[in-house]
């Protein structure tokens, strides 16, 4: 049985001093972030340019298939941060929405996970024996699937808060900046250390 | 006020109290360190308990693990919480006008880190094999379980990463809050030096803590789930990674510390010379410019820490150029401060004093860094004492001392009692004299070729001279010890008795000082006053003629009868436009 969602009002509830001034530390903070990734894409250039980097026994579109769930995801989060949901009705959509996109950001996780069982169990690819390619391919793969758990959570309690009655579209344009983030540097992880 | 109180003011007396903690656990361990090199083998005194087996005399594994815990305790969890944690979370939004900062929950959050941070820091040192030990900086392969397997190096790891997160958020708080949260009026022209320094020294915080925080992340992985990004040689299966990675990762972080941590204090000393001498502070804009200037270029110096590990002479000439030009901007700040001290009226209170000192102590340590940021000085006094006593002078007793202007400064607006200034001169005074003879002992060790971590110095035939010179350097740092029960006796007595500080004990016109009571309300400021004015709006000829007194508030209006004066403050710094436009900054005696 389906419960009511209160509804939105047609205005964002929070100010628009308080949404701007939050607007900018997400980005500046994920700005500033991207050093974190920057500095891990440093590390496996160096091993890279050391010796010749092997193919990972994973096929590529196996390696792929969790991106695109993020990208879609990506896109549709924006959607819904930059579209006009509002009474109850936009509510009730909005929820939709986000159910959705909550599907692809574990999607994405789960996805990973799959994908490194497959090298762990199927292909022998082991930590340590396979030396700083194998510690690169689980250990970037692990610190990005973090960041992208960390976005999914704040995207679970911006549902949840929706669900009470909250607005809570202000936090989703930042939600959906932090998606892009994570979605721009799978596109890094996957260049600097899946593509041989 | 409640331990989870989101207020600035609550978060930094937190700060305050952890960093005050720590920096006596370290200052402590920097003692023992000092009594090994001065008394090698001996038992150290009171130690016993702790050290049983050898009756209280440090074994090799112990002194390593003293020497690390010394220097990760000081930087990581005294000296920067105090400078950022404690004096920026309250200095900093009262000086912009603002009512708070623009993320109060994520400046408790970035507290709670940092606790988190410091409990398993004081939780290593009881775990089997004892604490972190192997060097502040952590370098792999000692780092790594092959060399260094207890479980402290690991707790301490994540005590870092803990630190990295609560710098970096409380970095970007500030940052935003300047950004976004100033008081009309506030210009960018008319901020206090002191929110300058911390403004960049965040930009910095904010940029370079995270490669500290991928870094220590690699590292964590290689302890605990066996990958092998900084482990090489012997130890390493199916070909390793490279312990200079980490090197190179740690040094884009770890120079830039060096900035984060003097910046602020700069910020101090630029404001405090200038209240203190009664004068504008002379050439306002150059002094913000010299800062921005140092802080862009702190990101592009940091290979010169890795001159000796085999790059490239082409790199090695580039950086040290780079290294090298820093000193330029640094100058004409120091010049400024000199330039404001003359012929002003200058007070010689204890922040003063304190500002006065870390002046002295950053140029030594200044000029002293020039022979490392040059490859062909660099090479031979790499990793000996010289090295150490540089980045004493510099980051430990510039910084040191500029917390303490900042904490006499600010206390009566804290806590609404102001310190004995008797007990905060000597202090001050003895701290900065002592400080010089530790690390100029260091430097002079060092430059007879004394190796930084030797367990017994003078076991090597070439060092067996320099021992009267340690035991004289560590004498200096017992007395710089002793010097600190000063501060102790001064903090509790005045917490109890001190005598209530007015509104604005020192008369200057900054905001906390002129719109707020001591100690100010939640919320700060009710109404957010309008500025008008600079910070440094000292000795204006008008000011003295209306109001009889050498100083007015940013947001202090003249009365009527100076409507007919000259305008202030058209330069944004603080100085009056006399005659013609003409900027006059002169002193009152």
């Amino acid at each position: 049985m389906k419960t009511p969602v209160p509804g939105l009002p047609l205005a964002s509830s929070v100010s628009h001093e308080e949404s701007a001034t939050r607007w900018l530390g997400t980005v500046l903070g994920l700005a500033a972030w991207t050093m974190f990734f920057v500095s891990l894409f440093f590390a496996v250039g160096w091993y890279r340019m050391r010796e010749p980097w092997p193919p990972l026994p994973v096929h590529l579109l196996v390696l792929a298939m969790p991106g695109l769930s993020l990208i879609v995801g990506s896109v549709g989060l924006h959607r819904a941060a930059s579209s006009v949901f509002i009474g109850s009705d936009g509510a009730r959509r909005l929820l939709r929405v986000l159910k959705a996109i909550l599907v692809l950001g574990l999607g994405f996780v789960g996805g990973q996970a799959w994908m490194t069982h497959i090298a762990w169990w199927n292909h022998h690819l082991r930590i340590p024996d396979d030396g700083v390619p194998a510690s690169a391919f689980y250990g970037l793969t692990a610190l990005h699937a973090l960041h992208m758990l960390a976005v999914v959570t704040g995207v679970f309690v911006s549902a949840v808060r929706l669900r009470r009655g909250v607005d809570v579209r202000d936090a989703l344009r930042r939600h959906a900046l932090g998606w892009h983030f994570v979605t721009v540097m799978w596109l890094l992880l996957f260049a600097a250390v899946y593509l041989p | 006020m409640s331990l989870f109180s989101s207020d600035h003011k609550a978060v930094a007396r937190g700060y305050l109290w952890g960093g005050l903690g720590f920096l006596l656990l370290g200052g402590l361990l920097a003692l023992i360190i000092r009594w090994q090199w001065a008394w090698p083998g001996q038992p150290v005194p009171g130690l016993a308990w702790a050290l049983p087996e050898s009756r209280g005399a440090l074994t090799p594994p112990a002194y390593t693990a003293v020497f690390t815990m010394h220097g990760l305790i000081m930087i990581f969890f005294a000296v920067t919480p105090l400078l950022f944690g404690a004096l920026g979370h309250f200095v900093l939004p009262l000086a912009i006008g603002a009512r708070g900062l623009a993320f109060p929950r994520l400046s408790v959050l970035g507290f709670g880190l940092y606790a988190l941070g410091g409990a398993l820091v004081l939780a290593s040192f009881v775990v089997r094999l004892g604490p972190a030990s192997a060097g502040w900086t952590a370098y792999p392969p000692l780092s790594t379980p092959a060399f260094t397997p207890g479980l402290g190096q690991t707790l301490v790891t994540v005590a870092v990463l803990c630190a990295a997160a609560s710098a970096f958020l409380y970095g970007l708080n500030f940052v935003v809050t300047v950004v976004r949260c100033r008081a009309p009026g506030m210009t960018w022209g008319r901020l206090p030096l002191t929110v300058w320094g911390l403004f960049f020294a965040s930009v910095l915080n904010v940029l370079f803590v995270p490669v500290l925080a991928a870094a220590t992340s690699l590292l964590l992985m290689d302890r605990l789930l066996g990958t092998q990004f900084f482990i090489a040689g012997a130890a390493a299966v199916g070909g390793g990674g490279d312990p200079v990675v980490y090197q190179h990762l740690f040094w884009l972080f770890g120079h830039p510390e060096v900035y984060i941590l003097i910046l602020p204090a700069w910020g101090m000393v630029g404001d405090f010379v200038a209240f203190f001498s009664r004068k504008p502070a002379h050439g306002y804009r150059l002094t913000a410019g010299a800062m921005g200037t140092v802080t862009a270029l702190s990101g592009l110096v940091y290979a010169h820490h890795l001159f000796t590990s085999g790059m490239s002479p082409l790199l090695g000439r580039t950086f040290m150029v780079l290294t090298l030009l820093i000193s330029l901007p640094a100058e004409v700040m120091y010049l400024n401060w000199l330039m404001t001290l003359w012929r002003g009226s200058v007070r010689l209170t204890a922040p003063m004093l304190a500002a006065l000192g870390s002046m002295g102590v950053f140029g030594l340590g200044g000029i002293t860094g020039l022979s490392l940021g040059a490859v062909a000085t660099d090479v031979p006094l790499h990793g000996t004492l010289w090295v150490v006593g540089h980045f004493h002078l510099t980051m430990g007793a510039a910084s040191f001392l500029a917390v303490f202007a900042g904490l006499y400064f600010w206390f009566p607006k804290m806590f609404g009692r102001a310190m004995h200034e008797g007990l905060a001169k000597a202090h001050v005074v003895s701290s900065a004299v002592l400080f010089v003879g530790v690390f100029g002992g260091q430097l002079a060790a060092g430059y007879a070729g004394q190796l930084r971590r030797l367990y017994d110095p003078y076991q090597y035939t070439y060092l067996k001279h320099l021992l009267p010179l340690n035991q004289w350097t560590s004498a200096c740092a017992f007395l710089l010890g002793a010097a600190q029960v000063l501060f102790v006796v001064n903090l509790v007595w005045t917490l109890r008795r001190g005598r209530v500080a007015g509104p604005n004990p020192w008369k200057v016109g900054t905001l906390e000082w002129t719109c707020a009571p001591s100690p100010p309300p939640a919320g700060n400021y009710d109404p957010v006053p309008v500025v008008l004015r600079g910070p440094h709006a000292l000795s204006q000829p008008e000011v003295l003629e209306v109001l009889g007194k050498d100083w007015i508030g940013q947001a202090e209006t003249l009365p009527d009868a100076a409507v007919d004066a000259p305008a202030l403050d058209d330069t944004g710094d603080g100085r009056s436009l006399g005659v013609g436009g003409v900027a006059t900054s002169g002193g009152v005696a």
